[in-house]
């Protein structure tokens, strides 16, 4: 009996024993239809998990006066499809006790489907028909609209929504990066029938499609249940694919003004994408300074030492088409500027000194450790089949994952950080950080309008 | 009464080793063993990864706090971080990450909770650190101070800076008159600023004993795996004195109450309405009954959803909430939010109306039998994992259930009956003993639909 995992796991023990040779037991096969299918075969339960992703199809490929249909296709494709209108459908889904959502990302649009194996053949179908053949029913289409017009109105004083929307739209000015993926009130009471129609036919395609599924039966019937699903899709998508775009990292701070007791903080730069030759030296290094929860420097600066927030964290956020990294946190108002000081000096000192040979070995120890338990449940398994091809890992990447972090040195770590803080690998300073803020924050003054030109 | 209570699981623990062989009849496989100070271990074996998560619940809660002394269960779950005379806190925290290991801690009304998944080669190593904090937690003033500032900061951000934290908070205070469910766990601001190091340790001597902690373990490992080496750590430390729960009674409720929250930071009106019932540790039946009830009033097929969203147009959502998990009387929900612009007061006479005819009418056998199945399967693909199973065994045997109530609950949604479901609505659904709640900026009316829940993430790559 294969226990898949157990391979995994062994790259924790790797800290202290001999490399593991064996390869994690992710099976590979062609569908009949052509669509590459990445499977774990799991034998002690009878359910079948998939993931099955469209790319180039998330909120940011759809043109700015749309934003918001990639959600809004998400809320509707179970409200009916083919014979079946809303309700139908979705006694359907009860009736076979299937598990299956929807989720429209910033990349991408992906679908997800737990079913008992014994029921299997109509969960897939069903999922067919909800792609291929989406109702989108006038009366839930306005339904559904609503629903989301009244999220987006009771979210407009929220201060961490406002917070990033703006810091989003100034940091991917004109690309689909700056805009949100539930779209605003504008842009979606627009929206029409024609574009929810146009959004699926463009883009749940075969071409762009990428399955990874955990299950308890051979790989053959995984392959031609995924055909169930994808066979009345088109065999091409046709819509653009996204732009690459690089963050705008200036040095201003920009308050957005707010009676609130707490305000909330970002601080970006430049981040590194996950086809980089340096992004594990990125991992390790957001690892250290604010990306480990309870361990990193920044949680034991500002909130262990100081006592000066709840929330303190940072990451590298690589997304397909660009990159850019974040610090976060929030404070009273009176804390502000202390906690902005701190985080920049944090910057500054990493990029002059980098980190300690005990922060980069526990960093490297925990981040090999920690990837491997995370795989702990049948649906995190197929989610994370899919990313690996995505990213374009390859299907041994779970052994060389162990030793892409083991090659990463010191010196590694300084020039990910000037490339990162100071925006060139070569240079060692100033360290350059975008501040956002929410709230009515002390100690801090904003960049002068005249400045932001 | 904690005698009489420990007596009782460990009856059902030898149970489960008789009644293996009908397993079929289970959700999941629990096994128990108690060590001679009282410690109570559960198992929930998952041999699919190398993985093992350790929950250590303790019998504590923000509603055991005294009365004007609100919040010093959550503080001190923020306190166990900071190390011990044998292990500082950073050396904990260190120890776990260098198994790649994740870990945290929650505090509710009923039960603080400490946990960790580790690889199964470090199972002996967090069941050490967590023993040795069990008993020799050391807590300085300066760490106590500055501890202080973050939890005002966890209470800011979640509270102060959120009016529907604060609506909240409200609501559960307006529900009860003499329960301490009606205080934050949190604890109001100005009693986390009063609280002391020395109230923090009190708290800590009281209550932190093996003979007030459940053990759970789950994972890749088993009870013969366990036991020796929770003897080895957690045997080690001497029973205590049993710490009495004190929780006063609620008198009966006789007038409906009412709470009117209006913020100009809610752009969107919402409606609430709590009614006090009974929890699962009643064992009269109205729980289950309850959360079928609750199941089929809720959802996209569900009743109110139908009526209200979809049939009359008049709300871009409803549902009802019903958590019967919890040690004394808990509350029933319905709720609904208007459309833009919605009169809130006409909602609430809808939603009305909708009670009216349930209570009239009562449900049909057909909406009873979905209501089941969505439970029953939803419980399948909570298998999957395996850290809710271990808080599924730890919060129940924290409130006194079963290992077989805990294990059968399949079978006990499956036996409700529509007539029990009318009954248990009749007697819930009475309006002189509701909290109705109406969250609305200064002038106007409506809240949030239900958020559909983000997807998970994969491993981080």
């Amino acid at each position: 009996m294969t226990k898949p995992i157990a391979f995994l796991l062994a790259v924790v023990a790797w800290v202290a024993m001999a490399p593991i040779a064996n390869a994690v037991d992710i099976q590979r096969m062609r569908t009949p239809l052509g669509v590459e299918v990445w499977y774990v075969r799991e034998p002690s339960l009878p359910i079948i998990a998939a993931s099955i992703v469209f790319q180039e199809a998330g909120a940011a490929s759809v043109p700015a006066d749309k934003e918001g249909l990639a959600y809004l296709t998400q809320v509707l494709l179970d409200e009916g499809a083919g014979d079946l209108k809303s309700l139908d459908f979705q006694r359907r889904i009860e009736d076979l006790a299937i598990d299956l959502s929807f989720d429209a990302n910033t990349d991408t649009f992906g679908v997800t489907l737990r079913t008992l194996t014994t029921r299997a053949d109509d969960a897939f179908k069903l999922l067919g028909l909800a792609l291929s053949k989406p109702r989108f029913d006038d009366d839930a289409v306005e339904r559904m609209r609503n629903a989301i017009l009244i999220d987006l109105t009771s979210r407009l004083d929220d201060p961490d929504d406002i917070l990033n929307r703006a810091f989003s739209a100034m940091t991917f000015p004109h690309h689909g990066y700056g805009r949100s993926v539930r779209g605003t009130v504008d842009t979606v009471e627009k929206l029409a029938k024609q574009d929810l129609r146009d959004y699926v036919q463009t883009r749940f395609a075969r071409d762009r499609v990428v399955v990874g599924a955990v299950g308890d039966v051979p790989i053959e019937e995984l392959a031609r249940l995924i055909d169930l699903a994808l066979t009345d899709l088109p065999a091409k998508g046709t819509a653009q694919p996204i732009a690459e775009v690089t963050p705008a990292v200036t040095e201003d701070v920009r308050i957005l003004k707010k009676e609130i007791p707490q305000s909330s903080v970002l601080l970006s730069a430049y981040g590194i994408k996950r086809e980089d030759p340096d992004y594990y030296a990125a991992v390790i290094l957001n690892s250290v300074m604010g990306g480990a929860a309870f361990m990193s420097r920044l949680w034991n600066e500002v909130r262990e030492e100081r006592g000066l927030a709840y929330s303190v964290s940072t990451s590298n956020s690589a997304l397909e088409h660009a990159a850019y990294f974040v610090a976060y946190v929030a404070t009273n108002n009176e804390n502000v500027g202390e906690s902005v000081r701190l985080i920049r000096e944090e910057a500054e000192r990493i990029v002059r000194d980098g980190i300690t040979k005990e922060e980069l070995d526990a960093a490297k120890v925990y981040l090999i450790g920690s990837f491997a338990l995370s795989l702990d449940t049948n649906a995190r398994i197929a989610r994370t089949l899919v990313s690996m091809q995505i990213s374009e890992l390859g299907p041994d990447y779970i052994d060389k994952r162990v030793d892409y972090y083991n090659a990463v040195t010191p010196e590694d770590i300084k020039r990910v950080a000037r490339r990162i803080f100071v925006g060139d690998a070569n240079a060692t300073g100033p360290v350059r950080l975008t501040t956002t803020i929410i709230g009515d924050p002390k100690n801090i003054e904003a960049t002068p309008p005249a400045k932001n030109g | 009464m904690m005698e009489t209570f420990l007596r009782t699981l460990g009856a059902a623990a030898i149970c489960s080793f008789l009644l293996m062989p009908v397993a079929e009849a289970e959700d999941f496989k629990v096994r128990t063993a108690t060590l001679d100070n009282g410690l109570l271990i559960a198992v929930v074996e998952d041999h699919r990864a190398p993985v093992v998560t350790q929950m250590l619940y303790y019998k504590a809660g923000s509603a055991d706090e005294q009365n004007g002394k609100t919040g010093v269960a959550h503080f001190l779950e923020h306190m166990m971080f900071q190390g011990t005379s044998t292990t500082p806190g950073a050396e904990f925290r260190s120890t776990i990450s260098r198994f790649g290991g994740r870990e945290n801690a929650f505090t509710s009304s009923d039960v603080t909770v400490y946990h960790q998944t580790v690889g199964k080669e470090a199972l002996e190593l967090v069941l050490r650190l967590e023993a040795d904090r069990m008993h020799n937690l050391t807590i300085t003033q300066k760490e106590f101070d500055s501890e202080k500032e973050v939890i005002k900061e966890e209470r800011r951000n979640r509270y102060e800076n959120e009016p529907a934290g604060q609506f909240g908070e409200q609501m559960q205070a307006a529900q009860f008159l003499n329960h301490p469910y009606g205080q934050p766990t949190i604890g109001w601001m100005h009693e986390i600023d009063a609280t002391t190091r020395d109230e923090a340790l009190a708290w800590y001597k009281k209550w932190y004993v093996p003979n007030n902690a459940i053990l759970v373990i789950a994972g890749d490992t088993t009870l013969e795996e366990v036991v020796p080496l929770a003897r080895k750590y957690y045997g080690a430390i001497p029973r205590g004195a049993d710490p009495q729960r004190f929780r006063p009674k609620e008198p009966p409720q006789l007038a409906e109450r009412r709470v009117l929250l209006y913020d100009p930071r809610v752009r969107q009106a919402s409606f609430t309405r709590n009614y006090l019932a009974p929890s699962v540790t009643a064992r009269d039946g109205v729980a289950p009954a309850l959360s079928v009830l609750s199941a089929l009033l809720s959802g996209g097929t569900g009743r109110f959803y139908q009526a209200l969203v979809v049939e009359q147009r008049i709300a871009a959502g409803a549902g009802a909430a019903y958590g019967g998990g919890t040690l004394d009387a808990t509350t029933f929900g319905v709720w609904a939010t208007p459309l833009r612009g919605g009169d809130i007061a006409a909602l609430e006479r809808a939603m009305d109306v909708e009670l009216d005819k349930l209570l009239r009418d009562g449900v049909t056998e057909e909406e009873v039998t979905r209501a089941k199945v969505n439970i029953t399967s939803g419980l399948v693909f909570a298998r999957d994992n395996v850290m809710g199973l271990a808080r599924r065994v730890g919060n129940g045997l924290s409130i006194g259930q079963t290992i077989e109530e805990i294990t059968n609950w399949s079978q006990v949604i499956e036996s409700v009956t529509v007539a029990q479901v009318n009954a248990a609505a009749k007697q819930v659904l009475d309006r002189r003993r509701s909290v109705t709640g109406i969250m609305q900026p200064p002038q106007a009316a409506p809240a949030a639909p239900p958020a559909r829940p983000a997807a998970q993430q994969g491993a981080a790559l």
